[in-house]
Parts: structure tokens; C-alpha cells; sequence
């Protein structure tokens, strides 16, 4: 290249560069992090007593809705055992330098305790009078539309620091990992470099955009553990004095793990339009945990198939490899129990590997898994502990590392199999018959080791279903076997575990439910809907698929067949393709039945919008109808957008250079003048308005968007009016404090 | 010898002009307090000399009295140094003073209420509204004072009504200044304008009533000029008011509302000026035919 | 050339122009008195018509007033430019049974509003003559307003209000007023008038 060709084309590095940080430099810009804190929320949980409130939970909320709607933390907001109170005061930065006020009462409106996750609505004042929603235009922040962040993604944690002594924080890190569940998937945690501390809890996590992206998480152990912060704030037993003998507050440690966003997504379209979901057929309560919480059956897997399953059992793993799953059994968990997972690498602690202490989002037995993924694995011996409420339960070990290649077992797949042998179906959900398959996938075998096929259901082996003999099938292959019962095989949960000299080597589940329809299961029938007066109604009520606007409520029904007790299901409703309500529940109605009835309701009527009912096992669909209601779609809500700049203010009296209390400031919409408005003086033509306080300060709680003309009208008794046509806000704006002179007229 | 007698003319003398030189007061008047009021204006809101709340007061009050200060020194003192100088003076300022604060005052906040409906009329309304209502008032109460204190009797030249009319405007808009200062606490800049405004709108409206009492005493006009002169002067207040405050009042912009007080002040100087010196010349056009005509009496008899 | 007389005083006597002038400009300041009046009134007491045929309402608010349709009422004008309590009139419409009271609202709307604003007290309620000599009930109330933004401090206001409640076929029409305690004197006649031209 000539020294021209050489310098142009340094120049264009250059350009590119200065271009590209100039994009950053923009995009930072973007974080309004004053808007944020002032929407970031110091939640105290309360119990009544007969002269004060006693606090006993404390922690961080977000406001994601400008009529009141808080994000935060199940564990310190749904009473619990630690956490037993029953009101809910919520204290805002006022002054974003000052500790926060407390002002507003709020009720829980939804909440996953199993997620950790929950919403409150501001309800009332501190003094007890209700609190119009429609009143409130509080700050509030979106969460991203994304639903994928990147690693090393640069985040800003806002939140208390510390027991409401201290203003609204921001703590600065990056994104280092992701954390499996089989609740959420490969992103069920968001790790980050970030020391956010406990209190920060329910707080938020937001990308340069603004943009929430997670709930920094962590439940505080329960008092009586070795490693609990507990604090003592007030004399709650009357002794005349605050010491251990008082009620404490549990504070979690530092947290590195975020809730992602898109698990709060259906939680708050849920909470915003008002609907629920009641199972009208069956009762889901759990049965009552008979001892204590358990792990168990500790083993590794390199990574997991569509249905959440092992692919395969390890011992080692090879260096540079980047995922690994720890899988566990589990017994009597709650949505109370507080687990861990510590990982260390020789010895040291890796908090990227673990997971700090947290709610837990499975059921009461079964088989649970946490693991990394897109994450390089450093070579060395791995430790990983599993806690619960703070002690150590079980651990195991494994090498990343060069490792011999050894025999091996994975990606077991069921299904019927045909005259020519293959296997069909969908892989893990199987309809009731006689026979099923299961193929497997085998390497590095030497004929003569000793392998074995377990088939096991509801815990116990199957009797006459083993298989234990010497490998005679080849290195490597496929393999195919089979379970048989001539009269059929019950419906429910099966299990196989392949073993190689006497090592589990994989392991995988299978679900027999249904009806053959081919080679598919049929499971749910009829799926409809139907409006009625009573449940017994609406079992005999004609299918509707198209409701008026106003419908109080919908009822949702389907038939059942050969669905064991105890299957895991999901159940997953949607409005207009967005979803509002997903639970995973063990069947408890009958092996086989008709109309099983949900109901569906919102705050007054059913919001418009197309509904949709999926029915699913396994993360499989066995049943999905859809409903419109009204005009079949979710009217636009003008107040929910959260980019666009913020007008702030004094206005001044220009003579004594006092503030101004009681002045008027609209702005009008662009289809109207301030000529218009004056003549008019019709709210429609309103975009926004704001009054002084006694100081003269005004905030518009409506954001400006750019490229759009307004006109402002300000107007004070006594004071000639100020008015402007053609005002525009720019991209590059944030918030803007304007200082505005009004003159006696 | 001869002699013979020659008669010495005796020494031409000037004729002393034996009233005080109004226009030549109002002028040196109005430029001091002009000087003063801009010099407040820049040393307080462009230099921004910052004072104890107590000096700011007391330099509030003095501006307050400033204009009648400067009548005093350059109007009432120098009278005394004239050969005919004019009487009760001080009567009508003081009277005036009163008459404002017992009646002008109280009819405007009171009756009128004119903060209620008057700032968020349109501009005609305004206009219309402050003529009205404010002009006609304050200059009925002049009129009525200067009419029954000095009319006709202490009218020996026709510039005696202007001297008792800005009297009157200047006892008028003293206690308008006076409530504002104590009212409003503003820095001696911002009031420093709205004296030498307000003043100056007072003076400008009193011309006019005073040429109309000036021709009603000298000469022969239609019954309807005095009302007239009042009409007009009560319009200078309905056009003066909202012109000024209009010109003052902010505008609004994404930076800021911020106001424009020197517009303000170039209305009151414009106003002072042009209709000083159109008053000014109206006197000196009807004092010369007035003279004129006599000389024109003088010859023929 | 001025003519100046010495020594001779002039007792003051007016000629017939002077009179004539002197009259005139005291008939022209007691006009300018009364179309000030006038003007003022006919500015701070203008109107604009309303009307909700739906709701079978027509009325006429005060000009200038903010008109809003967008609550669970009929309709609400409020003047924007007062520094404290913006003053406000609202027309409601509530369905009631055959065998409501005026009472029974009334006892409702205390329940309501009593969760609703800070201290707010009712007091005894009396017969109210309308302009077509039709009986409503009226009710006066207080409470306590302030300002709903958290982040700005401004000084609650005691509001005073009343509610003319009257009942028609199945439906309740509610008029309010309600204005900061200290003005309600002074602009009660307000309402009175919107009272007057009010139809339902």
C-alpha cells in the first residue's frame, strides 16, 4: 500500500473510530439517571401495632407505571415467614441527596414468590385516604423491549444502599454471565461484576438505554443462620429498649444476580390491565411439606435439551468449554427456601459460577438443574456447594480440563417407534400405550463394559424393566430400547438412567399422557370459552369466541384425558400475543374429565384485545384456543412511554423574584395553537399541565417527543400570560429546568 | 458760545421673564431621574452590586421620593427665586398624594378588580380596559384636584397649568410608586424603571389635561376640548399600561422566560419625548397667536 | 402677548364654557365609573354554552374555565388561574334505584369522599330552591386539598364545597362547587348564576 493509500486509510480508521465513540458517547448520554432515581422506591414491609408500625422487612422498588405500579421483591413485600408483615409503606427521594420520605401505602397486586418477583400499586397516603390512580404521575421507568442482553454489557444498579438512612444509590458493573433454571431457561439470572449491596434488592438494573434489564435479587437468610445480617431498629417488645430481645430486620448480603426484565413482563401487563386467572376445577394447593428441604443426586451435564433434560452425565469436562450444568433432586422446597450455590475454582471462590442466595422457583420434589452458559470455563478443579437457608446441604466436584475421552451415553430421546424402527413423537411427551422407545447416543464404548438401562416411575424402579449386561454394540451408535406393558403403561412420569460401570451416565425424563393421535399425545380436548353467570353455567354454555366490550368475565374450558396426578403443566394465557400469566403447576384433577374451568377477570371489565389459552407440558403445546373481546385489541395507553424529555421549572414573579405558587403551565398538543387553548380552554387540547408549588416549581410529568411542534400556555392570576407556538424538543435533550419571569399585568 | 441739548437714550434693558421656566424644570427633572434610574438598573441588574436587605430598602424608599425630591430642588425651590411664582404647589401634590391613596387606590382593588379580568383579556380589551378604567380614574382625580385648588383663579399664563398638572401627576404617581416598592420588596434596578414609567406616564397624561384647562382659561375652545384632553389622557394610560407590560413580559423559549425591561423604558422615554415635546409645542403655538392677537388689538385701537 | 392684571384677585367665577367643561368631564368620569363596572362584569362573569345531549345537559360555565370530559362525570370546568384551590363546578350523573334517597347519595358520597380527601367533613343538610322552583338538597362540605406531585411542596388548601343533588327517573344529577374556603363568599355568585342557567 502507498503512503497515501496508508494515510487515507488511517484517516478512515480514525473517522470510524471517533464516529463510533461518539455513538457511545450519544448512547450514554441516553441514562437519565436523575429520572431513575427519583422512580427508584424505598418499600418498608410493616406490621400494625397498637401505637406505631414495626418494621420488619426493608428493600428497593422501581416504579414502572406513572399511576403507581412498583416493581420489587416478593420475599420482602408477600408476607412470609421472615417477613410477616402486613403493610406496605413506600418512601420516594424527594430531594435526590436525602433519604428517602416515606408517603404512600401500597397493596400487592401480583407476585411469583417463586420468582422472587412482585407488584405493588400505591394505594393509599400515609394518613390512610385512598389514592385515585389516575391522580398519580409519578416517574417510572420501561422495561427493554430485548430480551436478550450481551456479556459485558455495562449496567447501572440504582437503590438503597442501606435501611432508608441513605439517598438513592447507583452502583456501576457489567454483565459477566448468565445463570440456567430450569424456571427461566439459559437466562434465568443475569450475573454481574457489580457489588450491589442487600438492600438494594428489588431495585433496578438498566442498560445505557435507561432501559430496566433486571432485578438485582437476593432473599436474606433466615435470622437464626450462621451467616444472617439481622438489624435491630426498634423496641418492639415494650422493654424500653432496642436489643437482640426485639424484632429484627433480615438484610441479604451482596447480591450479583439480576431477575431478568422478561420475567417481570407478564407480571406487569398482568398488573396494569387488571386481569387474573383463578382455577376454578381443581385446588392447587401444594400438599404440606412432610420434613425438611433437601438435595440430592448431585451430577453434571455439558448442556440440556428443549425439554430442560441432561443431554448427557460427566465427570470432566474439557478445557474451553463454556457451559455446565449442575443437576439435582429436590425435596420438600418451598416457594420460602432460601437456596445457594457457592462455586469455587482451586479453591477460590468464582462468584460467576454460583449463585448468591435466592427464593426458590421449583416445586415441592423433582429434579432441578443451575448452570453457565456462553461463558468460557477456566481450567481447574470445580467445587460446587448447594446451600439452603444457609447451610450446606450437598456439593460436588468436577475437572475442567484436558481430559481422556471416556465412555458415554447421552441425548436420550423417546418416542413410538414404527415398523422401520425410528422413533417418532415429540421427543418427551408421549401418549399412553404399551410400548415406548428410547434412543440414545454412544461414544468412546468398549465392548464389555458394563452398562445399564433403569426405567423408573414416581421415584420407584419399574419392576422387570431393567437391563444389565456387557456392552456389545460397538464403539459408537445409536441405541435403542424399549419399556413394555402389554396391558399399557400408566400414565405419568417416567424416568432412565443409563449407567456405564455402575456411573450414571445419562439420565432423561418421559412423560406418558394422553390419547394416541398418531404419534402425538392428545391431552386437552374442546378447548373454549364461554361467558356465564356460574361455573356450573358455563360447563353447559355454548362456545364464544368473540365478546362484547365490558365482559366482566370469560370463562376458559377443556376436557382431559389420561393426565396423572402430579404431571407438571403450564398453563399460559396471552393478550394480543403479549404474555400476561404463566404457571407450571402438578396436576391434581382427575387421571380423566371434562370442562375443566378457569376464569378469567380484570378490575372492572375485561381490557379489549384476542386472548389466547396455551395448554402445554414439557414446554410442549397439547391445546390452544383464542377470544376476542371488544374490538380485539388493547387500547393505547398515551401515558406509557418513557423516552422523550422532561420539562422542569420555576416561574418567577419579575418583580420581587419570588416564586409563583399556584401558576398554570399547559402544553398543547400539536393539533392546537395557544390561541386555540385560550379560546377554548378545552382539556382534549391539553398534552400536559403542571401548577407551582409554594416556591414557584413545576415538573411535567409527560415527556416531550421530539419532532413533534408544541405550544405553551402559562397563565397566574394577576400576571400577564406567557404563551409559544412551535416548540420543539431535540433527541439530545434530557431534562430541561426552565426559569420562567412572569410580569404583573 | 452755542450748546445745544441731546437727548441720551436711556440703556436698553432685558425684559426678566418673572415666572419659572416649566418646560426647561420638567426637562432637567425628567433627564435626572432617567439617569438615576438607568444608573440603579445597570449597577443592579447587569453589574448585579449586591446589598443588605436593609440598604436595599432604604435606597427602595429613596428612589420612591427621588422624583419629588427633583420637583422640589428644580421646580418648587426655584419658584421662590422668580418674581411670580405660583402658589400652592405643594397643596396639590400633597392633596393629589391623598386623593390617590383614599380613593384612587381602594376604587381600583376594590370596585374594579382589575387583576382579576384585566392580564388575560385580549389586547383590544386591555387597551379599552385600562383606559377606563385606571386612566379615567387617575386623571378625574387630578383634574378634580387642580380644578379646586388652583382653577381658575392661580391661572395667570398658560403654562401654570402645566406646572399644577405635574404637581398633580407627580403627587398621583408617588403613592402608585410608594405601594409598589412596599408591595413588591424589588431590587432598586427593577424599581428604578417603574418609578421613572410610571412618573412619566403620569406627566405625559397631565400635559394633555393641562393644555386643555390652559385653553379653557386663555382662550375660547368648544366646551368638549377639556373632556377631550381628559379622554386622551385617560387613552395614554390605557395604551401605555398594556404596551409596556406587553413589551416586558417574557417570551418563552426552551432556555427560559425571561423578561425585557428596557423595552419597557424606551416606551416611557418615547412617550415622555414625543408627547412633551408635541404638548410643547402645542403652548408655545397657542401662546404666540395669543400674542399675536393682542398685538393685533393693540394696533388697531 | 399675555395680559397680566395686578393686584386684582379673581374671586374664581367661571365663565359658561368653563361650567359646561367642568360638567362635562364630571359626567364622563361617573360614565367611565359605570361602564368599568360594567366591563368588568361582563368579562369576569362571561359564559360559554355546554351542552351533553346524551346526558340531556346544557349549561353555560364561566368563560376561561378548563372544560374536561375525561372523569366519571358529565363534565368539570375549573379556573386554572387561581393560585390556590383551582375553583371548580362539575355536573355528575349516577344511577340510582327507585328507592334511593337523596340521603342515601348523600351518606354514599360522604363514605366515598371521606376515604378520599384529608379531613373532610360534612355538614347539615338543607332544602335548596332551584331557578325553576324545583327542591334539591344541598350539602356543604370542607376537607383539605393539596398537591398530588410528591416531589414539589406546596401547602394544602381547605377547600369548602357544596353538592346540589337532585333526583330524576333512575338517575341522581350531583352539581359541585367547591373553591377555597377563604373565596367562597366571594365567589359563590358564580355558581349561583351557573345555577340559574343550568337544565337537565
Amino acid at each position: 500500500m502507498t503512503f497515501r493509500r496508508q494515510g487515507a486509510f488511517g484517516v478512515a480508521v480514525a473517522l470510524l473510530c471517533l464516529n463510533g465513540a461518539s455513538g457511545v458517547i450519544a448512547q450514554s448520554d441516553v441514562l437519565d439517571l436523575d429520572r431513575i432515581k427519583r422512580a427508584t422506591v424505598f418499600i418498608m414491609q410493616a406490621r400494625q401495632n397498637i401505637t406505631a408500625p414495626i418494621i420488619t422487612c426493608v428493600g428497593s422498588g422501581t416504579l414502572v407505571s406513572r399511576d403507581g405500579l412498583i416493581l420489587t421483591n416478593a420475599h420482602n413485600t408477600v408476607p412470609n415467614a421472615n417477613c410477616p408483615g402486613d403493610l406496605l409503606i413506600i418512601a420516594l427521594s424527594v430531594r435526590p441527596d436525602e433519604p428517602p420520605i416515606p408517603l404512600y401505602q401500597a397493596e400487592i397486586v401480583q407476585a411469583d414468590e417463586g420468582l422472587d418477583l412482585a407488584l405493588i400499586r400505591i394505594a393509599r397516603t400515609n394518613d390512610g385516604r385512598l389514592v385515585e390512580p389516575s391522580t398519580l404521575a409519578l416517574p417510572f421507568v420501561s422495561l427493554a423491549e430485548s430480551d436478550e442482553p450481551r456479556l459485558d454489557t455495562t449496567l447501572t444498579i440504582v437503590g438503597y444502599p442501606n435501611i432508608g438512612d441513605d439517598a438513592v444509590a447507583d452502583v456501576r458493573g457489567t454483565i459477566i454471565g448468565f445463570t440456567a433454571e430450569p424456571s427461566g431457561g439459559n437466562r434465568s439470572w443475569i450475573k454481574t461484576s457489580a457489588e450491589i449491596p442487600g438492600t438494594m434488592s428489588g431495585g433496578g438494573a438498566y442498560n445505557q438505554n435507561g432501559e430496566l434489564i433486571g432485578v438485582p435479587t437476593t432473599a436474606p437468610v433466615t435470622p437464626d443462620s450462621p451467616e444472617s445480617t439481622c438489624l435491630t431498629l426498634q423496641d418492639t417488645n415494650g422493654d424500653g429498649q432496642a436489643n437482640t430481645s426485639d424484632n429484627c430486620i433480615p438484610i441479604g448480603g451482596l447480591i450479583n444476580s439480576l431477575r431478568p426484565a422478561s420475567f417481570v413482563r407478564p407480571l406487569l401487563r398482568a398488573a396494569s390491565l387488571g386481569l387474573g386467572i383463578e382455577f376454578l376445577t381443581a385446588s392447587q394447593q401444594q400438599q404440606e411439606t412432610t420434613g425438611s428441604p433437601t438435595f440430592s443426586g448431585l451430577f453434571f451435564a455439558p448442556s440440556v435439551n428443549e425439554a430442560g433434560l441432561p443431554t448427557t452425565t460427566i465427570r470432566s469436562l474439557p478445557s474451553g468449554s463454556t457451559s455446565l450444568y449442575l443437576f439435582f433432586n429436590y425435596a420438600n422446597m418451598t416457594s420460602e427456601t432460601v437456596y445457594e450455590l457457592r462455586a469455587t475454582i482451586d479453591g477460590i471462590l468464582n462468584p460467576t459460577f454460583g449463585l448468591s442466595p435466592v427464593r426458590w422457583s421449583g416445586g415441592r420434589d423433582g429434579g432441578w438443574y443451575v448452570g453457565t452458559s456462553e461463558q468460557p470455563l477456566p481450567n481447574g478443579l470445580y467445587d460446587f456447594t448447594l446451600f439452603i437457608n444457609g447451610v450446606a446441604s450437598d456439593s460436588a466436584r468436577l475437572l475442567v480440563g484436558p481430559a481422556e475421552p471416556a465412555p458415554s451415553f447421552s441425548d436420550i430421546v423417546f418416542g413410538v417407534e414404527d415398523i422401520q424402527g425410528n422413533i417418532a413423537g415429540n421427543g418427551f411427551v408421549l401418549p399412553v400405550a404399551s410400548t415406548v422407545s428410547a434412543r440414545f447416543i454412544y461414544r468412546n464404548m468398549v465392548d464389555g463394559n458394563a452398562w445399564a438401562a433403569i426405567w423408573v416411575r414416581g421415584g420407584a424402579e419399574i419392576p422387570g424393566s431393567r437391563v444389565e449386561e456387557a456392552w456389545t454394540f460397538g464403539e459408537q451408535g445409536t441405541r435403542t430400547i424399549r419399556i413394555q406393558a402389554p396391558s399399557g403403561l400408566l400414565p405419568g412420569s417416567y424416568r432412565l438412567d443409563l449407567y456405564i460401570d455402575n456411573r450414571l451416565a445419562a439420565t432423561s425424563n418421559l412423560t406418558l399422557a394422553g390419547a394416541q393421535d398418531g404419534r402425538f399425545a392428545r391431552i386437552f380436548d374442546d378447548t373454549h370459552f364461554t361467558t356465564a353467570d356460574s361455573v356450573e353455567e358455563a360447563r353447559t354454555a355454548a362456545a364464544i369466541n368473540s365478546f362484547s366490550a365490558q365482559t366482566e368475565s370469560i370463562y376458559a374450558l377443556f376436557d382431559w384425558q389420561l393426565l396423572a396426578p402430579d404431571t407438571l403443566w403450564t398453563v399460559s394465557w396471552y393478550i394480543d400475543d403479549q404474555l400476561f400469566f404463566e404457571q407450571t403447576l402438578p396436576w391434581s384433577a382427575s387421571e380423566t374429565g371434562e370442562n375443566f374451568v378457569m376464569r378469567i377477570t380484570g378490575r372492572e371489565n375485561i381490557p379489549d384485545g384476542t386472548y389466547r389459552l396455551e395448554l402445554k407440558l414439557n414446554n410442549l403445546l397439547f391445546g390452544s384456543q383464542s377470544a376476542r373481546v371488544g374490538i380485539g385489541q388493547l387500547p393505547i395507553d398515551r401515558f406509557s412511554n418513557t423516552s422523550g424529555v422532561q420539562i422542569i421549572g420555576t416561574i418567577f414573579d419579575t418583580y420581587t423574584g419570588t416564586g409563583i405558587s399556584g401558576a398554570a403551565i399547559f402544553i398543547i398538543t400539536e393539533d392546537y395553537s395557544a390561541a386555540d387553548f385560550l379560546r377554548d380552554w378545552n382539556q382534549t387540547q391539553v398534552f400536559a399541565e403542571a401548577i407551582t408549588d409554594r416556591n414557584g416549581r413545576f415538573e411535567i410529568n409527560r415527556l416531550l417527543q421530539p419532532e413533534i411542534q408544541y405550544s405553551f400556555v402559562i397563565v397566574a392570576d394577576g400576571y400577564l400570560p406567557i404563551t409559544a407556538d412551535g416548540v420543539q424538543v431535540t433527541p439530545d435533550d434530557e431534562t430541561l429546568d426552565i426559569p420562567i419571569y412572569l410580569t404583573p399585568g | 458760545m452755542t450748546t445745544t441739548s441731546r437727548l441720551i437714550t436711556p440703556p436698553q434693558e432685558d425684559e426678566i421673564y418673572p415666572y419659572r421656566r416649566v418646560w426647561f424644570s420638567i426637562a432637567l427633572e425628567a433627564g435626572l431621574l432617567l439617569a438615576i434610574c438607568v444608573g440603579m438598573f445597570i449597577a443592579f441588574n447587569v453589574i448585579g452590586v449586591q446589598l443588605p436587605i436593609i440598604f436595599r430598602q432604604v435606597i427602595n424608599i429613596g428612589l420612591v421620593a427621588l422624583p419629588v425630591v427633583l420637583w422640589f430642588l428644580f421646580s418648587l425651590a426655584r419658584e421662590q427665586a422668580v418674581s411670580l411664582p405660583r402658589q400652592r404647589m405643594l397643596t396639590v401634590l400633597i392633596v393629589t398624594g391623598l386623593a390617590a391613596n383614599a380613593i384612587g387606590l381602594p376604587i381600583l382593588q376594590n370596585v374594579f378588580q382589575i387583576d382579576r379580568w384585566l392580564p388575560l383579556a385580549d389586547a383590544p380589551t386591555r387597551l379599552v380596559g385600562y383606559a377606563i378604567t385606571v386612566g379615567s380614574l387617575q386623571e378625574i382625580i387630578k383634574y378634580l384636584v387642580v380644578r379646586y385648588t388652583t382653577y381658575p383663579t392661580l391661572f395667570r399664563i398658560r403654562l401654570d397649568s402645566v406646572a399644577y398638572t405635574v404637581a398633580s401627576a407627580l403627587g398621583y404617581s408617588t403613592v402608585l410608586n410608594l405601594q409598589f416598592a412596599l408591595t413588591t420588596n424589588t431590587d432598586p434596578g427593577t424599581l428604578g424603571l417603574e418609578i421613572f414609567a410610571t412618573t412619566a406616564f403620569h406627566i405625559v397624561a397631565s400635559l394633555l389635561v393641562a393644555y386643555g384647562l390652559s385653553e379653557l382659561r386663555f382662550a375660547s375652545p368648544s366646551p368638549i376640548l377639556l373632556p377631550l384632553t381628559v379622554v386622551l389622557a385617560a387613552l395614554i394610560h390605557g395604551l401605555a399600561i398594556p404596551l409596556r407590560a406587553g413589551l416586558i413580559n417574557a417570551g418563552f423559549s426552551l432556555s427560559g422566560g425571561f423578561t425585557t425591561p428596557l423595552f419597557g423604558l424606551i416606551v416611557a422615554i418615547g412617550l415622555l419625548v414625543g408627547v412633551g415635546s408635541t404638548m410643547a409645542f402645542l403652548f408655545e403655538r397657542a401662546e404666540r397667536a395669543a400674542r399675536e392677537a393682542s398685538a393685533e388689538s393693540g394696533r388697531s385701537t | 402677548m399675555t395680559v397680566i392684571e395686578v393686584g386684582r384677585e379673581d374671586r374664581g367665577g367661571l365663565t359658561l364654557r368653563q361650567r359646561w367643561s367642568h360638567y362635562l368631564v364630571l359626567i364622563y368620569g361617573v360614565a367611565m365609573l359605570l361602564i368599568s363596572i360594567n366591563l368588568r362584569d361582563s368579562i369576569l362573569y362571561a359564559t360559554v354554552p355546554y351542552e351533553d345531549v346524551r346526558a340531556g345537559i346544557r349549561a353555560f360555565y364561566p368563560k376561561g374555565w378548563l372544560l374536561d370530559n375525561e372523569g366519571d362525570y358529565v363534565f368539570r370546568v375549573r379556573d386554572m388561574t387561581r393560585p390556590d384551590f383551582k375553583t371548580t363546578i362539575q355536573v355528575q350523573i349516577i344511577p340510582i334505584s327507585v328507592d334511593s334517597t337523596a340521603r342515601n347519595l348523600l351518606d354514599n358520597l360522604l363514605l366515598t369522599r371521606a376515604q378520599i380527601f384529608g379531613q373532610y367533613r360534612q355538614y347539615p343538610r338543607a332544602a335548596f330552591q332551584l331557578s325553576d322552583e324545583s327542591t334539591a338538597t344541598a350539602v356543604n362540605y370542607t376537607f383539605v386539598a393539596g398537591q398530588d406531585d410528591p416531589f414539589l411542596e406546596s401547602f394544602p388548601t381547605v377547600v369548602a364545597g357544596q353538592d346540589i343533588v337532585v333526583l330524576q327517573r333512575e338517575q341522581a344529577v350531583i352539581v359541585t362547587f367547591q373553591v377555597s374556603a377563604e373565596r367562597y363568599d366571594q365567589l359563590y355568585p358564580v355558581f349561583q348564576t351557573f345555577l340559574e342557567d343550568l337544565d337537565f
